[in-house]
């Protein structure tokens, strides 16, 4: 393998590819990125068993070939390279680098003991607006579990539910759900459930640009087809527990509240609150919601009031604050309501600005207030 | 039976305790005879005198009236227990700097496993020192030590040089040593079987090792066999970790660990035999938790092997758990990583840390309410009609063939008196 690349062009594609590599790895060559060259591109190829990404980019290859380098010590060299044609050469599983005056050498592994990648079917490819996907994602990714007792919980759930495509994410204790009206996954018929992990990814990747990203629904996998680059995620078997049944119908008291108001005020409130439950207590009297919180360990105590527009009969309530400032900062607009029922039920959040083609309702179940 | 690596335990023993605390505590009993007991205006005896107390003839046990007629001058002082469980709380962190292996044996008695710990802190008698130093740094009192390779003649070592002492009992002069020692002076040989053994001529050691076995055994029982094996200095009792520090602290005050530890009636080498011990701890331990309205994210798995080696290993998790299966599950992928069908296993621990308590987040799922009102209702029927009246399938089996919990064991408990009690007891907490 023979080939020279512009510096800044490699190290692009390479700090993308490096946060697929898992920091702790059984497996050497998992810590590896596989490098093949053919004709005038180079592909750029990790993988972490679950998730894998693939990327290719033009250079001048003078000759074929493919080779694993160590990814974290490849990207540091070139990180650290000054901006210049780098020439790489590969053979017996030693790369060699020239940079400007520098000659640089590293061991691979064995080409053939890197993971197969998934083969991608573009037959079976369906589109969807690269922004529409990540305002999903980041709207309901908040709320995925990391309890590994409960595997289902440990991605978002995506399902089509008549015209409407929909995501899901709960941890047992809060639930995010956004709908989007007449945005149908046609290739998608049964629900399947995501790990965060490559969503994080393709949400990076996106960033702002407007633009399709394909989608390939396999077996036991995802795919998503950027163009240049490729991702792919093994799928969290399911079922996926129940979500609509605890998604609260008939919750009769209404708190409605400023946004960045509630957001401040609970943040600032729950500074003194037990570092393990962030309990803060919402006191809800006619028109006004009073947030308190002490933290025994240290002796601390706040409280402060806040207007607001409630008219049901007086109610406590104990939230753990994060869960609070979650949701409040992924809803949009300048109002919230809290739909509230008693104590121990859980409470349904949304913006009072609701979008017509969407629907976005986040739960969140209170603490058991002790005295 | 007898372990087949040879271990190093070093035997603790504060000198003069409670009345060291107290002369610590305040300077002005300082080298002056006192005498802690119950009530000063009561009918209490002493339960420690200081050094210069001792010098008058004062002795633990003494009626106040005795004390005073021995040494007039003496200063009587109330017990204040807060005061000596919060050092010896103290003492126990500086035991954990040294070896995780440290059984608690009373307020100001603990044995410290530390075979295998010479990289780290030198000899056995290098560590001591350190030990000591440490100690003396951070409390101001002073110990003595004891090292042998059982806890039985740790104990006895530990007595060879008070106060400040520090003697090595080393294995080619155990026979010597004890030759001539009073067979009281065992820990486990209490004033009843002392008046007995004597009745059958017997002693010292020396002749109670020389005393014929079966005769031990027809007259004793079990005990008898014990007892010869005692008298040759033989105890194959490993440290037991340290009680959950709930234990010292008592109720009401910030506890930091739950859990329990069983040694095994045999070792096994059979993976579902582990299990079900592990399933079963993770009962105890999740009952424990909910009675004391505990709920904690770190599991801890600690497994002895039957070389005595040990293998502890903890994982921290997301959510606050007081549910016997998440503590069994996690603490089940901890055992994944054990071979034991070549090791076996002689001892399985669970405990849970990181512990909150009270404040419990709600779940949305209606299945986890459901399990939350049939653990309710299942640590109901226990409290009523006894320990593992209801239990996991898993264990059906394991309870009925094998009476490894007692029903008289209670975690409060820690029975350490010799004899049929501490033979049957193989549950033991753990911290």
């Amino acid at each position: 393998m023979k080939l020279t690349i512009l510096k800044s062009k490699l190290l692009s594609a390479l700090q993308d590819i490096v946060s697929v590599i898992p920091s702790k790895t059984t497996l050497p060559i998992l810590s590896h990125i596989l490098i093949e060259a053919d004709d005038s591109k180079i592909k750029l190829a990790a993988t972490d068993l679950d998730i894998s990404m693939t990327t290719t980019l033009e250079a001048k290859v003078t000759k074929k070939g493919e080779i694993t380098v160590p990814a974290k010590t490849f990207t540091d060299i070139i990180r650290e390279s000054p901006e210049t044609q780098i020439e790489i050469n590969a053979a017996d599983n030693r790369m060699e680098l020239k940079i400007n005056h520098g000659v640089y050498k590293l061991p691979g592994l064995p080409v053939d003991e890197f993971p197969k990648l998934p083969t991608v079917n573009l037959s079976k490819e369906i589109k969807i607006a690269g922004p529409d996907l990540c305002r999903m994602i980041k709207k309901t990714i908040y709320a995925v579990s990391t309890d590994e007792t409960r595997p289902a919980l440990n991605g978002i759930l995506w399902q089509t539910k008549g015209e409407n495509i929909q995501m899901v994410a709960t941890d047992g204790h809060r639930l995010a759900k956004f709908s989007q009206k007449n945005k149908k996954l046609k290739g998608l018929h049964e629900d399947v459930i995501v790990p965060p992990k490559i969503l994080n990814v393709l949400t990076r990747l996106i960033g702002d640009q407007e633009k399709e990203v394909g989608l390939i629904f396999e077996e036991n996998s995802l795919i998503f087809d950027l163009g240049d680059t490729i991702l792919s995620t093994r799928l969290i078997e399911g079922p996926y527990p129940s979500y609509e049944q605890v998604i609260p119908k008939d919750n009769d008291k209404k708190l409605i509240v400023e946004k960045e108001l509630l957001a401040n005020t609970v943040k600032r409130v729950s500074i003194l609150s037990n570092l393990l439950t962030h309990q803060v207590k919402f006191a809800l009297k006619k028109d006004i919601l009073e947030l308190s919180t002490a933290n025994f360990d240290m002796g601390g105590e706040a409280k402060e009031k806040i207007p607001c527009d409630y008219k049901n009969e007086d109610l406590d309530l104990g939230y753990n604050a994060l869960y609070i400032l979650d949701a409040l900062k992924q809803i949009d607009g300048d109002e919230v309501i809290f739909e509230l029922s008693t104590p121990v039920s859980a409470g349904m959040v949304y913006s009072t600005q609701k979008k017509e083609d969407e629907d976005y309702v986040c739960l969140i179940m209170p603490l058991r207030l002790v005295e | 039976m007898e372990p087949k690596k040879k271990r190093t335990i070093l035997h603790v023993d504060m000198d003069a305790y409670f009345a060291s605390v107290e002369q610590k505590a305040n300077p002005h009993l300082r080298g002056k005879p006192i005498m802690v007991c119950g009530d000063p205006n009561g009918r209490s005896v002493v339960t420690t005198s200081s050094y210069e107390a001792r010098a008058w003839g004062v002795k633990t046990g003494m009626t106040l009236w005795e004390a005073k007629k021995a040494c007039p001058q003496g200063i009587l002082l109330p017990c204040d227990p807060d005061k000596y469980v919060e050092v010896s709380l103290n003492l126990l962190s500086i035991y954990k700097e040294f070896t995780p292996a440290v059984e608690v044996f009373s307020i100001d008695e603990s044995f410290l496993d530390i075979t295998g710990t010479e990289r780290l802190f030198g000899t056995p008698l290098q560590l001591a020192e350190k030990l000591k130093k440490r100690i003396r740094e951070e409390t101001g009192l002073t110990c003595s030590v004891g090292i042998a390779s059982t806890k039985l003649l740790a104990k006895l070592a530990s007595d060879m040089r008070k106060p400040d002492g520090l003697f090595w009992l080393k294995d080619e002069k155990v026979a010597e040593f004890l030759e001539d020692l009073p067979i009281s002076e065992i820990c486990g040989i209490g004033p009843k079987l002392t008046f007995y053994l004597n009745k059958l001529g017997i002693r010292t050691c020396g002749e109670l090792s020389r005393y014929p076995v079966q005769l031990l055994e027809e007259r004793f029982g079990k005990i008898g066999i014990y007892l010869h094996r005692m008298a040759l200095g033989l105890d194959e009792g490993p440290v037991l970790l340290t009680e959950s520090e709930s234990e010292y602290k008592g109720d009401g005050e910030k506890v930091k660990s739950v859990g329990h530890s069983i040694t095994l009636p045999k070792d096994t080498r059979n993976r579902e035999v582990a299990k079900n011990y592990l399933l079963s701890l993770s009962e105890q331990v999740a009952r424990r938790l909910r009675r004391k309205h505990y709920k904690g994210k770190t599991v801890s798995l600690v497994i002895r092997f039957p070389d005595f080696s040990h293998f502890s290993q903890q994982k921290t998790i997301k959510e606050f758990i007081d549910d016997a299966r998440e503590i069994y599950q996690t603490a089940l992928s901890l055992l994944e990583q054990i071979n034991i069908e070549t090791l076996g296993v002689r001892l399985v621990g669970v405990s849970v840390s990181n512990l909150i308590k009270g404040v419990g987040q709600l779940s949305l799922f209606r299945e986890e309410w459901r399990e939350q009102m049939l653990l309710e209702a299942m640590d109901e029927v226990n409290d009523r009609y006894g320990e593992f009246t209801l239990t996991w399938g898993r264990l059906l089996d394991k309870v009925k063939t094998t009476n490894i919990l007692s029903p008289a064991w209670r975690p409060e408990k820690h029975v350490r008196k010799f004899g049929e009690e501490y033979l049957d007891s193989h549950c033991e907490p753990v911290g």
